[in-house]
């Protein structure tokens, strides 16, 4: 059954004519000279006056009278004629003349932009008669960017769509603002061929995708009720078309990729970082370490020297230059020469589709090999598609497709893991590859001197870390596969009234596998430690050979809809009617295994006892437990659903359209899902171009619409009675345990939002300008939060519907269109404005310091203030004395930092505003000149904070001296310092709560605002109608992305949009050929 | 048309009733509503919340051990404030992992008589439900003992109490209770709890009457309630009264215990001391080791001289090295057995018991209890054997210093060494009640106690 996918509409211009050539008389010319008669109307029958006559490859030419009509003095019995009118799609025609009058109708151009159909997923809609909010990415302006991902191809492309990289995520998507405050998804609902899609979003190839639309109001996305909160993003993907000759098209591309700059944050460099080193050793710091002999904790190289130089061993000159040699090295260039490398995604795809009268299909295959900047972090994608439609009977249509996809993903990279013990960072002076590129002992879990004494005991395997040969040791994949089949059938009952029933399964099995060969230090330490001795005899509690991992998940979905449509129309009037009912099942299963002695040639493996508490080598610790992590889980959640929607369109002027839809699910319990009032909308549009009396020629075309309705979150996570969630079995006792996953929260309800919209959408001169602008109130009440609770009720934070939040907004398109000369320049700007306000705080505010602080990520509830707000302590300065920072207290300076992080008084904070841009778009520019085009698309975003990072003194200065920030160099040294700094002076011992103060006061925060150079594109296309040739037409495209920032509001080096490491600049290059 | 689009809304209404059985099905696999016995079992045998985190406040501020400044300066300034008992310590864990059992224990008191049998018992239903009333008095008792000022019977009773947070409604949060209430609820909570408990649990991770009893017997100390204290003392002992021979130990091994060892009768760790505790930091206090004497097997079973003369311990019962135990062992109900005798003047029975103990930590038929001794002194005796067997264990020892500070005899300046500063905690300091956490007073108004 599946649906008709192709949204047969689109921007492309869709030329076509009727000639009627009349045989008034027959007649035979014997002149050279001869003249050709005819009439041109356009295909509302209406005359068409001035139109240009043209003979093909001639200077001849002549326009048409008031009626309509010409003639035309040729000298040439056959040709071609070229029919232009601005306004019109231009046609040509070819002729014999035979003193035929021709008749010749041109099609307005204005289809051009009329014709979009929208997909809401259950229905699609003209968007001249259409209500709601919708945002429409046609295939032209999708496969614009490049790229193996369908997501990140639509960053600012569409108005209202924010995509939020402030966690370092490409791929965050935000629609209109905040209408769930962090606990329920804020992603829109992601619909791929009309059902939401469960799986890997990244196994679509984005070759295959038609189109993209937008749902942004209730008229939109009401349809999709409980879900659609957050709007809902519609992928259409590509389908065979009926009566379309065979034709084959090939894709291949290849993008590089920059290798990460890993010095953009700014560090202590090493040498600082050893005199540090010293001083600690020299408050005693590393004595309870060196001294302890029964764990033998890893102390860094420079610790162990300056020990031995303590104790003698190690002369005056010796450790001076011994240290020097430490303090000339940065890990960094190791890394980024053996560790992180320039990337190379490369696409290649095929596409043959075409159709008879009763039949079309389409085949796809695609494949991409992308090679992460990261050593090691390899993808293969292979794409399989398949999608068929036939007429078996008159008024009978089947849809059925099939879509597979195979992915690939190697993660052999070894970067995470390059940790001295868990969690504490490499010193930044390991030397990781020697000269001759070779891989280098660093410290790991167990003190060197100690793996001295053991090397070369019989019983001990290798027990030394050489980060570089992980890298080629490293074996760990993960192998995910998924299956969309589709089918769809419709039967045409009566004339306008049709049904159909459709059903999807999805099928995404997933194999994640690690293996640690017998080489890898994970496994010779794991099998070192459980290794015991009896007398002669070495007992290796967990058996010689490597480790594998494995966790397999499965996820299941089936779908089912019935519906019944009707479209009719009754002389001025038209109908167009939906109504249909839903079910949903999708199903997570999923286990891990832990299998030891493994060997992967011979498939060996082995059990080991992971029950008991066994001894430990050495009495390294106490006894302990082999780890293994063998587990299952499973989820499974089902949605029943019916839906009604319908549109009324009077004289293709006046549209209303109403909506309604009621979701139940095995999520809430029976009586939630009956207090559950049905989500709905109306709207109403006018088309007043269309109204007799608008005479108004400067603005061609102009329609006002409006709509009203609610759309729902579900939290999938909450209930209203207590549950509990089993976790396996407890470490000591080994019993199967639960925790509290829910305290009873009977007035738990589902998140509600309201959308209002007004939109105007124009057409200038002729569309030498259109766009279109919007106004919203999107107002979401109940939404579910996690509130602060006191701990004395037994827990932390209780998720509860906690806040009103409003959103109010513009999105504003503009596109326009202009040739001069043969060149054409298109300009797109999008322009999204969004302020969010918690509007009411159903909780009483109970601790302002959780307000504070984070990075803005994290939503704070404040009423008066936008959800994601950025607040601070209250910043007076630095202690001219001492370099301490000081807040306030009551609006008094103080510098008791307990209190000031812990029991803050409003008055004492600082309100910044929002951690989320207000107004944000872009703007593209588009040249082409013959078959070049050029075009470059500026993002900006503008009206935000955030916080940079900075120093941590108790990190820096604990044992394990991580996180060593280069504001180190900016700190208060000597009086006079705080005039140029605000980063607080060194102390010892730190302070927690006053590196925290610090960190989350108002110095720390900075502007966001910026303009960045998001990508360019470069073009070159040839086509060919000749019918003989081979290809049809040929398109080479340069492609940039990432290309940096063109201003931005802060003064600092930083980019408002990266934490850790920027995204890396890519450059691709490809070709499209048609054949 | 009209009919007919009326015909399909029918049809879907009718199509929804049917949906009910197709909704039931539950969401996550391993979530469940507590409807059996088991599950509420699940929720007591949650390791992590019921047994791991008990209090580590008192522990960091007691006096049996001592840090390097270098390590004192290398903690959290949490940690640091309450080594050296400054004036704004604070110590907000265990104040939630206490609150974090109390919940856990009014879920099952909830549920408990609701729950279905799931092929158990009734005799399982009793169990769960001592279970809950147990970790509630214990959790209440360990909360009172770190946030209330010390409380014995006849004393006048203060505003200073917990909280009594009795019910798992999360929206019902109640104020702070007098210390006599609180005092009320834990022994209400542990006589109920010894009432539905089986004698004795087949794994020490599970509170028993046996445990119920040992706990009543410390609390009874606690509050100067000897005949009470001697009662339930005996009553455990009744159940079990097996020791370990301390002579058939290796003192060579890192440690010579192992968990859950036969004189364990409910398992418990101070997880919250981990970063202070830790064997490589936690020096043991040099006057207190000086008392062990060479015939002692304590003497080399719990400590091990490390190489810069510094003494370290490894007598832990939990046995890891780095953080104490804080359970209840059979040889502290020996101990409390022993002083609440002696407080009621049986002298005699009080050698006898002592003895009975201490045969098993001294070198084979090396010891009795000097024969001159008697009431004062052998009170004092019996005081410093209590004080050399549980040290680093969770809870005791700072629970001693406030109840012996009462009696003038006993009580003690408390002094820390760190480079150049002195400081020192004099008896009855209201500092020995500790503050609650700031956000709880924040956020629910609580009445800070007064510094």
């Amino acid at each position: 059954m599946c649906s008709r996918r192709e949204i047969k509409m689109s921007r492309y211009i869709i030329k076509y004519a009727v000639l009627i050539a009349l045989f008034l008389s027959v007649k035979t010319s014997v002149f050279a000279q001869s003249i050709i008669r005819g009439r041109v109307q356009s295909n509302s029958s209406e005359v068409v006056e001035n139109a240009t006559i043209t003979l093909k490859g001639s200077q001849i030419k002549t326009v048409t009278n008031k009626e309509g009509e010409f003639t035309l003095n040729v000298n040439v019995k056959k040709g071609t004629l070229v029919v232009s009118k601005l306004g019109f799609s231009s046609f040509e025609l070819d002729f014999e003349n035979n003193n035929l009058p021709l008749s010749i109708v041109l099609s307005t151009e204005k289809k051009e932009i009329e014709e979009i159909i929208v997909n809401t997923g259950y229905q699609r809609i003209p968007k001249e008669r259409a209500t709601g909010s919708f945002e429409f990415v046609d295939s032209t302006l999708f496969n614009r960017q490049m790229g193996s991902d369908v997501i990140s191809r639509l960053d600012g492309i569409m108005p209202g769509l924010l995509f939020d990289k402030r966690r370092g995520n490409e791929a965050a998507m935000i629609v209109r603002g905040v209408a769930s405050l962090g606990l329920t998804d804020m992603r829109p609902l992601v619909v791929v061929d009309d059902f939401p899609f469960e799986g890997d979003i990244n196994s679509i190839n984005p070759n295959d995708v038609e189109s993209v639309t937008l749902l942004k109001d209730a008229a939109a996305s009401s349809i999709w009720g409980a879900k659609a909160g957050n709007g809902v993003l519609v992928i259409t993907t590509k389908k065979g078309k009926d009566n379309t000759p065979w034709q084959l098209s090939a894709i291949a591309n290849s993008t590089f990729i920059q290798k990460p700059d890993l010095y953009y944050s700014p560090r202590i460099n090493s040498k600082d970082y050893i005199e540090l080193e010293q001083f600690l050793f020299d408050k005693g710091t590393y004595n309870s370490m060196l001294n302890n002999t029964s764990n033998r904790p890893p102390l860094t190289p420079v610790i162990e020297l300056l020990e031995l130089h303590k104790q003698g061993e190690v002369s005056d000159n010796e450790l001076e230059e011994k240290l020097q040699f430490y303090s000339s090295h940065d890990m960094r260039n190791d890394l980024s020469k053996y560790f992180y490398r320039a990337g190379l995604n490369q696409q290649y795809a095929l596409n043959l589709s075409g159709g008879g009268h009763n039949y079309s299909s389409l085949f796809s295959i695609g494949y991409d090999q992308n090679s992460a900047n990261t050593v090691g972090r390899d993808l293969t994608r292979l794409t399989l598609n398949f999608q068929n439609t036939i007429r078996p009977l008159k008024n009978l249509e089947i849809d059925m497709g099939v879509r597979y996809s195979l992915n690939d993903q190697k993660n052999n990279h070894h970067v995470g893991d390059l940790q001295m013990m868990s969690g504490r960072n490499l010193y930044p002076y390991a030397r990781l590859v020697d000269e001759s590129g070779n891989g280098l002992v660093v410290e790991k879990d167990l003190r060197g001197s100690y793996l001295d004494i053991v090397e070369g005991r019989e019983e001990v395997l290798d027990w030394r870390y050489r980060p570089y040969e992980e890298l080629s040791l490293a074996d760990n994949t993960i192998k995910k596969s998924n299956i969309l089949f589709n089918t769809r059938v419709k039967y045409q009952i009566l004339k306008g009234l049709s049904g159909e029933m459709s059903y999807q399964y999805e099928y995404q099995p997933t194999l994640e596998r690690h293996h640690y060969s017998d080489k890898t230090y994970f496994t010779r330490n794991l099998i070192n430690r459980f290794t015991q001795i009896n007398g002669a005899n070495i007992n290796h509690q967990i058996p010689l050979g490597g480790i594998l991992d494995r966790y397999y998940s499965n996820i299941h979905g089936h779908s089912g809809r019935g519906q019944a449509n009707y479209n009719n129309r009754f002389g001025q009037h038209s109908v167009s009617a939906i109504a249909g009912f839903e079910l949903r099942h999708t199903s997570n299963r999923g286990n891990s295994y832990r299998t030891f002695g493994y060997d992967d040639d011979l498939l060996l493996t082995s059990l080991v006892n992971s029950v008991d508490r066994l001894p430990v080598y050495d009495n390294l610790s106490g006894g302990a437990l082999i780890p293994s992590f063998n587990n299952e889980y499973g989820t499974v959640h089902r949605l029943v659903s019916s839906y009604i929607n319908a549109a009324y369109t009077y004289n293709d002027r006046y549209t209303f359209s109403a909506s309604a839809r009621r979701d139940a699910s095995n999520l809430f319990g029976v009586k939630t899902n009956d207090k559950w009032t049905p989500l709905w909308s109306v709207g109403g549009a006018w088309n007043i171009s269309n109204e007799p009396f608008y005479q108004f020629d400067l603005i061609s075309f102009l329609k006002l619409r409006t709509t009203y309705g609610y759309s729902g979150n579900v939290w999938a996570n909450g209930a209203a009675v207590t549950t509990i969630d089993y976790r396996g079995v407890t470490r000591t006792a080994r019993l199967p345990y639960a925790i509290v996953n829910n305290p009873p929260n009977p007035d738990l309800r589902w998140e509600n939002i309201r959308t209002i919209n007004v939109g105007v959408d124009f057409g200038l001169n002729k569309n030498i300008l259109r766009g279109s602008i919007e106004f919203y109130q999107k107002k979401a009440s109940d939404i579910i939060n996690s509130v602060t609770t006191d701990p004395t009720i037994g827990f932390n934070s209780v998720a509860r519907n906690s806040a009103i939040v409003n959103n109010t907004g513009l999105d504003i398109t503009l596109d326009s269109r202009l040739e001069y000369a043969g060149v054409t320049w298109s300009g797109h700007v999008n322009l999204s404005i969004n302020k969010n306000t918690v509007e009411k705080y159903l909780v009483e505010p109970n601790s302002y310091n959780s307000w504070v602080g984070g990075s803005g990520s994290t939503i704070s509830p404040i009423v008066g203030q936008p959800a994601y707000s950025m607040v601070s302590y209250k910043w007076k300065g630095l202690d001219p004395e001492t370099g301490d920072p000081i807040g306030y207290l009551e609006g008094e300076p103080s510098k008791d930092y307990a209190r000031l992080t812990q029991a803050i008084a409003l008055e004492d904070l600082v309100f910044h505003g929002t951690a989320l841009p207000v107004t944000f778009g872009a703007l593209r520019n588009t040249f082409s000149y013959k078959g070049f085009s050029l075009s470059a698309n500026i993002q900006f975003k503008s009206g935000y904070y955030f916080r940079r990072e900075t120093i941590n003194y108790t990190s820096l200065l604990s044992p394990s001296m991580s996180l060593s920030h280069g504001d180190y160099y900016q700190r208060w040294q000597k009086p006079g310092d705080e005039i140029n700094t605000t980063v607080p002076s060194m102390i010892y011992p730190s302070n927690n709560r006053r590196d925290e103060f610090y960190r989350e006061s108002e110095a720390t925060v900075e502007r966001g605002d910026h303009i960045r150079l998001q990508d360019v594109n470069f073009s070159y296309s040839i086509s060919n109608n000749n019918k003989n040739m081979l290809v049809k037409s040929l398109t080479a495209t340069l492609y940039a992305r990432h290309l940096g920032i063109i201003w931005k509001k802060t003064k600092s080096d930083l980019d408002p949009e990266v934490r850790q490491v920027p995204f890396p600049r890519t450059i691709g290059i490809g070709v499209n050929v048609k054949f | 048309m009209r009919s007919i689009l009326l015909n399909i809304i029918c049809l879907l209404g009718l199509l929804q009733f049917g949906c009910t059985e197709y909704l039931d099905e539950k969401p996550d696999q391993s979530l469940a509503i507590p409807r059996y016995i088991r599950d509420l079992q699940a929720l007591m045998d949650y390791e992590d919340r019921m047994l791991m985190h008990y209090p580590a406040a008192g522990d960091v501020a007691a006096d049996y051990y001592y840090l390097t400044e270098a390590d004192w300066e290398a903690r959290n300034v949490d940690v640091r404030n309450t080594y050296i008992w400054d004036e704004n310590a604070q110590n907000r864990q265990d104040w939630t992992y206490g609150y974090y059992r109390i919940f856990y224990s009014n879920v099952v008191l909830d549920h408990i008589d609701k729950v279905d049998l799931g092929g158990q018992s009734e005799t399982n239903r009793d169990n769960v439900k001592g279970q809950a009333y147990f970790f509630r008095g214990m959790a209440l008792f360990q909360l009172a003992e770190l946030y209330c000022p010390y409380y014995s019977i006849g004393m006048e009773d203060s505003e200073y109490g917990l909280p009594l947070q009795l019910e798992s409604d999360i929206n019902e949060l109640v104020n702070r209770s007098s210390v006599k209430e609180t005092y009320k609820q834990i022994i209400e909570d542990l006589t109920l709890a010894h009432q539905y408990l089986p004698e004795k649990s087949h794994t020490a991770v599970r509170p028993s009457k046996e445990a119920a009893y040992a706990l009543l017997a410390r609390i009874n100390l606690v509050i100067g309630d000897y005949e009470k204290g001697l009662k339930y003392a005996d009553l455990a002992l009744n159940v079990d009264n097996e020791l370990i021979d301390y002579g058939e130990l290796d003192a060579n091994l890192p440690f010579p215990f192992t968990l859950l060892n036969k004189e364990v009768i409910f398992y418990g760790v101070s997880l919250g001391t981990a970063s202070v505790h830790n064997q490589t930091r936690a020096k043991v206090d040099t006057l207190l080791f000086e008392k062990f004497k060479e015939i002692d097997l304590r003497k080399s079973l719990f400590f091990v001289k490390e190489g810069d003369k510094t003494i370290k311990y490894k007598g832990d019962y939990n046995a890891t090295g780095t953080s104490i135990f804080g359970g209840l062992a059979r040889d502290e109900v020996f101990l409390i057995k022993a002083e609440c005798e002696v407080r009621l003047d049986k002298d005699s029975d009080a050698r006898h018991t002592l003895n009975h103990l201490l045969k098993n930590r001294y070198v084979a038929g090396s010891y009795g209890v000097p024969d001159d001794l008697k009431s004062e002194s052998l009170l004092s005796y019996v005081l410093e054997e209590r004080e050399k067997q549980l040290l680093f264990r969770g809870g005791i020892r700072w629970s001693d210093l406030r109840r012996l500070n009462q009696d003038k005899r006993f009580e003690k300046t408390l002094q820390r060494k760190l480079g150049k500063e002195l400081y020192e905690l004099p008896p009855n300091d209201l500092r020995y009640t500790f503050l609650l956490p700031f956000d709880v007073v924040e956020i629910s108004s609580l009445k800070q106690n007064p510094r």
